[in-house]
């Protein structure tokens, strides 16, 4: 698969398929790959449009080192061959999906930044 | 709108009054106080739609119960490490894996609002170091 060039400098993206567990109710969006991420994080608007549920609350430490709250949901997620029933996700103010390591630690990874391509399998 | 009075330090409310009229100019204190309202109330995850905002009111009553046993579950090798799901103010449910108790939880309860945490002395704290985008 190819960097997107919708970052800058590019970075590994794909496109998700998200689910609400209890209903039919689905989205399609872009997931850049962030390793730096111990959780998978859902743009905001995600929640309203599939109707989430909250199940609890956890504290998030971001960049500069800002401890806020935010809401998890549960949610299903598939990409490629790859499905994910009842990850545990937040949401915050962002266009895009990360697809964090709960997700990633599942799979094997190659980033090939020389030539902006990467894959993901499940040995 | 509400309109509503409070109380603040005078040489605070100079300092306050100084910056925003360097950096706003005149009269715009109140827009700056509203600004730092919305942004208290988004990093508490509160900035909603009113469906939401329910789910939520629900989900901190059910946290505020677990809250209340936590010391309890703590104590009880049945329940410390694990994760449980705190329904109408009771243990409903408990396992290792949280993916697992919530399919579970939802599938006999309803996909309603049911609060899931681990049973640990200090709440979970997770790093998500990006930054966020800024929309234009």
């Amino acid at each position: 698969m190819k960097y997107s060039f919708e970052y800058i400098p590019p970075a590994p993206s794909l496109k998700v398929k998200l689910t609400n567990p209890f209903s039919n109710r689905s989205l399609e969006l872009h997931a850049k790959l962030d390793t730096g991420a111990d959780m998978t994080v859902l743009p905001q608007n995600a929640i309203g449009k599939l109707r989430l549920i909250p199940a609890s609350r956890i504290s998030i430490s971001s960049l500069d080192g800002r401890e806020v709250w935010r809401y998890t949901y549960f949610v299903n997620l598939s990409f490629h061959n790859f499905e994910y029933r009842m990850v545990e996700v937040i949401s915050a103010k962002r266009r895009d999906t990360l697809l964090g390591r709960d997700i990633l630690n599942r799979l094997k990874t190659i980033l090939d930044g020389k030539n902006l391509s990467f894959s993901l399998h499940d040995p | 709108m509400v309109k509503t009075t409070i109380e603040v330090d005078d040489d605070l409310w100079r300092r306050f009054s100084l910056i925003v009229l360097r950096e706003r100019g005149e009269r715009k204190k109140n827009e700056v106080i509203v600004e730092i309202l919305s942004n208290y109330v988004e990093q508490r995850g509160l900035s909603v739609d009113s469906q939401q905002l329910e789910y939520i009111m629900r989900i901190e009553d059910e946290r505020e119960a677990f809250l209340k046993i936590r010391d309890k579950l703590l104590r009880d090798p049945l329940y410390t490490g694990k994760y449980v799901a705190v329904f109408q103010g009771a243990v409903v449910g408990c396992d290792e894996k949280k993916e697992r108790l919530a399919e579970n939880v939802y599938e006999k309860y309803g996909y309603v609002p049911i609060y899931i945490d681990k049973v640990a002395p200090s709440e979970r704290r997770v790093e998500i170091p990006s930054p966020e985008l800024a929309i234009p």
